[in-house]
């Protein structure tokens, strides 16, 4: 036998070994994440720094924009409405929410899957298909109006007003809270609501001084995610909202694009990035949760870092009480619960549905139930106008979904198997940055900038700008795919005399595969549904079909929007049915072959 | 082969984590061919001591050689060693063959050397049969056998296991020990084997080194660690013992807490600061009250309160007016109690069973 067990590796420098020094050799993947960090750093955190500081410059030095915004009525209206009109549909998401996540975890196992359907579905379809539903359902000839109708009671106008906002943000914010609500809520489990009732609590007094404090930090976690997303809000309102539900995003968008008021509109995106990131760092500091977390989606990290702290004290024990009498009255032991989850399920899902029998509506106006059937608005989808838009949508999507998904898969890399912690925690915030920050302040900063340098109106800066947009999804889902990876394969691999790139191309790709591909669907959808940025950035030559739907709808109302949500709900169908496939195959192909 | 290869020696080896000490200044060598085993509790830094053999982690400070060579710059896929690990670390996507071959592979074998030399590995652990199965669909022993497989299938310098049997039951365990010890044997390769198993420990290696908090409490051979511990951390960790607290008093005798004395006048040194004494339960004879002690031995007398049946023993607890609870281990020799809780017994053992320990050797 041969060996030579021992040959010192010469391309491999490692900082000199002094005795009682410390030492460290670069074993960890910490460059990897060197391109998606200045990708990053010079297309997203740029534009966005030097839009915030021409709000000082432009056109001359000082605070004239800040005087000029709080200074007019018209715009100080326009940051409380947004202030009121996220809170309000926090508050209706949360009301909402609570029970249709509490039956996602405790329910049977049919409404458990309807639920998560139900929650999914609208939370994967274009804001501005939503937007659409909403048109045709809070409209004066909708559904809402003609059962109104049937009460003798006049139509209410509410496309254009507040309430139209309110009830579709809701309806965009709700997974934003049932994702964290429910994953605290599976924390949680039956056992410490059955010690409650073993213990002489009836079910409402259990769910009140037990169950309730417990999924706090849930509820913490969604309401902040909503308020922050319900703040930076744009294409919702500038749809359905008109002048008397205008909100900051479109205070921002025409100050740019209408009136070329870049001095305003920095001023503006600075107000409205300052309360988000305001609320963000209050909330880390208050219940300890990473900026990573919150984007995620899940409060766990929350439930395990608040422990054995007292909370709710008289208040809660009122209100126990109270729930106490609820329970001798016998009000609270039927099975309303999962009924009253169904219903609201199927309130979630019933947007998706009234655009069918719309699409093959005979008549321009929105009218539900259609007053005659006709197939023109298929026929008008199929030609130049809407196929163009489509064409180059799904050319830029592939893109962003190749370099996205390197650079995401890449950053995961460094920030899992890293060393050096300080640039990791950078990693891992700068990845998930774009998710939280409200995306048409970075459109604006986008636009500001990739005008100076002739990319506005091109494909190229619509992939930069959409790449930082989906680098979020590519990242936590990889991240994950990785962390759970048993790191004893590339050590196993390791000692059997591997080197870190056979490691990587042999071990560890062929096994976090599935991650990778479902991240890089994460990110085609994210550049393919995105409509702030390309509303910004788009024009004459470039169109996206998000874009071309917005023109539709702030111009005139088209039933082919209707078809094309027809068609988005075929392909994801299509598409989830494939992807399970895959994961069944995938899975599969392991366990017999 | 030969056993001219595969030694290995930690100098001054030290790990720090910020201000935790895992592994402090270890001195040890380990001799060609032997089957050498880190024993300790979790925590007493074994595994790190593994980690740095293996080049996972680098040591603070201090230099481990193979064969004479500092390996400390070596990266661990250049240090040629045959690593088992906790949970196998088969690769789940590749076949038991293709496992076997990936390290021949890494080393540039030709293909017919790697197609023979799995072959051989996989008739050495008796695992022909399962050579296109996918680990997924292996038992735990088996999977087993196929990690020892593809750690011995390269001609590694040595072997290093961590805790190789942990995730297995009783009987399976056993098994694997003496085929470990035998396969080990048979191909003379050195063994380094971390486990918080002492049972592990006994059967198979040739020497034991029992760690806790960073430092080796004492090296030497099972028989050794087990007979003559030169600590009471020791003498209490392996097997059982009756740990009693005691200071000198006069020579050759010690006083127990609660007043008793210990007799320890069979010629040996006493160290002035003893503070513990251990007597193991096996070594404790229980006898009808009117019996003497012959020289060399010692008694006492007390009442049993609990008695505990375990199938090929019966433990007892004493309770001795001059030592204070005691346990007794006894044998039957028809599967009857000869003695009954409440009852008053006598106690015999040899006089030189008692280990004492200074103060400085409790931590």
């Amino acid at each position: 036998m041969t060996t030579t067990p021992t040959i010192p590796d010469a391309d491999r420098p490692a900082p000199a070994s002094r005795t009682g020094g410390r030492r460290h050799r670069p074993r960890g993947w910490d460059l990897s994440a060197v391109p998606a960090v200045v990708v990053v750093a010079v297309i997203f955190v740029l534009p966005v720094a030097i839009l915030c500081l021409r709000s000082v410059t432009e056109p001359t030095f000082g605070l004239d924009n800040f005087t000029r915004l709080l200074g007019h009525s018209g715009y100080v209206d326009s940051i409380v409405r947004t202030i009121l009109i996220s809170a309000a549909s926090t508050v209706l998401a949360l009301l909402l929410g609570y029970p249709i996540a509490y039956q996602m975890v405790h329910g049977g196992a049919w409404l458990r899957t309807f639920l998560t359907v139900a929650i999914m579905a609208p939370y994967l379809t274009s804001i501005l298909l939503r937007s659409f539903s909403w048109l045709v359902i809070l409209g004066r000839q909708g559904p809402v109006n003609k059962l109104l109708e049937q009460f003798g009671l006049e139509p209410v106008a509410m496309v254009f007003t507040p309430i139209a906002v309110v009830v579709s943000l809701s309806h965009y914010l709700l997974p934003l809270m049932i994702l964290p609500l429910a994953a605290t809520m599976r924390t949680i489990g039956d056992s410490r609501t059955r010690a409650a009732t073993s213990l002489g609590a009836g079910p409402a007094q259990a769910f009140v001084r037990v169950y309730l404090p417990l999924t706090k930090p849930g509820i913490q976690a969604g309401s902040v995610l909503c308020f922050v997303y319900g703040i930076g809000a744009f294409v919702i309102p500038a749809l359905l909202g008109g002048s008397k539900g205008s909100m900051l995003g479109s205070l921002i968008h025409s100050a740019i694009k209408q009136s070329g008021d870049y001095g305003l509109a920095s001023a503006a995106a600075l107000v409205l990035g300052a309360l988000v990131l305001g609320i963000v760092l209050v909330f880390q500091r208050l219940t300890g949760m990473s900026t990573t977390e919150l984007a995620g989606r899940s409060a766990t990290a929350a439930t395990r870092t608040r422990r054995a702290k007292r909370s709710g004290g008289r208040i809660l024990r009122l209100a126990g009480r109270a729930a106490g009498g609820l329970d001798r009255l016998g009000v609270t032991r039927g099975r309303r619960l999962p009924i009253l989850a169904a219903l609201l399920g199927a309130l979630v899902l019933a947007p998706q549905f009234i655009v069918i029998p719309i699409s093959f509506a005979s008549t321009k106006a929105l009218v539900f139930p259609p007053v005659g059937y006709s197939t023109q608005w298929y026929a008008e989808f199929f030609t130049a106008s809407w196929l163009d838009p489509l064409g180059v949508s799904v050319r830029i999507a592939l893109v962003v979904a190749l370099i996205a998904g390197v650079l995401g898969t890449l950053a995961a890399m460094a920030v899992v198997r890293g060393t050096v912690n300080g640039w990791r925690s950078l990693t891992s915030t700068l990845m998930m940055l774009p998710l939280l920050f409200p995306t048409v302040v970075a459109a604006a900063g986008f636009y500001a900038e990739f005008e100076r340098v002739g990319l506005v109106d091109t494909e190229v800066g619509i992939v930069l700008a959409h790449v930082t947009l989906a680098l979020p999804f590519v990242f936590s889902v990889v991240s994950a795919g990785l962390r759970s990876l048993n790191p004893a394969y590339e050590r196993a691999a390791a000692s059997l005399g591997a080197s870190r790139t056979v490691q990587l191309r042999r071990i560890v790709l062929p096994l976090i595969a599935p991650s990778i591909v479902t991240a890089s669907l994460f990110a085609f959808l994210t550049s393919f549904d995105e409509s702030t940025v390309a509303i910004f950035l788009s024009g004459v030559h470039v169109k996206t079909l998000p874009k071309r739907i917005f023109e539709a709808l702030s111009l005139e109302t088209n039933p082919t929007v209707a078809v094309i949500s027809v068609f988005v709900m075929a392909c994801a169908a299509v598409i989830w049915l494939g992807y399970a496939l895959f994961r069944r195959i995938t899975r599969t192909s392991r366990s017999t072959s | 082969m030969t056993l001219t290869h595969g030694a290995i020696t930690f100098e001054k080896v030290r790990k720090e984590y910020g201000d935790h000490v895992a592994v402090d200044d270890l001195t040890l060598t380990i001799e060609p061919g032997e089957f050498f085993t880190v024993l300790g509790p979790s925590g007493s830094g074994k595994t790190t001591t593994l980690m740095m053999l293996a080049g996972f982690t680098d040591p603070t400070s201090g230099t481990i050689r193979v064969d004479g060579v500092d390996i400390a710059r070596v990266p661990s896929d250049k240090r040629n060693i045959g690593v088992v690990f906790q949970d196998y670390a088969l690769f789940p996507h590749m076949s038991v063959r293709d496992n076997l071959a990936f390290p021949l592979e890494m080393r540039k074998e030709p293909r017919e050397v790697i197609a023979e030399r799995v072959d051989r590995a996989l008739e050495l652990v008796d695992m022909t049969a399962a050579a296109n199965r996918l680990p997924d669909q292996l038992s735990g022993g088996q999977k087993q056998r196929i990690a020892v497989a593809r750690a011995v299938v390269f001609d590694p310098a040595f072997l290093l296991m961590d805790e190789p049997l942990g995730a297995l039951d009783r009987k399976l365990r056993q098994r694997l020990q003496v085929e470990l010890r035998q396969l080990q044997q048979t191909l003379k390769v050195t063994m380094v084997y971390v486990t918080h198993d002492q049972e592990e420990a006994m059967s198979m290696s040739d020497r034991v080194a029992l760690m806790n908090h960073g430092r080796i409490e004492q090296m030497g051979t099972p028989r050794d660690l087990y007979e003559h511990p030169r600590s009471a951390f020791v003498a209490d960790f392996l097997g059982t013992n009756n740990m009693l607290a005691v200071r000198p008093e006069g020579p050759g005798r010690l006083s127990v807490q609660n007043g008793g004395l210990l007799p320890v006048d069979d010629g040996r040194d006493v160290p002035a600061d003893a503070s513990v004494a251990a007597l193991r339960p096996e070594r404790i004879a229980l006898t009808d009250l009117a019996a003497a002690p012959p020289p060399g031995f010692s008694h006492s007398t007390g009442k049993i309160t609990h008695r505990l049946y375990l199938g090929s023993h019966t433990m007892y607890t004493v309770h001795s007016e001059t030592l204070g609870p005691v346990r007794v281990q006894m044998q039957h020799d028809d599967g009857e109690h000869p003695y009954r809780t409440g009852e008053t017994v006598g106690m015999i053992w040899r006089t030189r069973d008692v280990n004492v320990f200074g103060s400085t050797a409790e931590r």
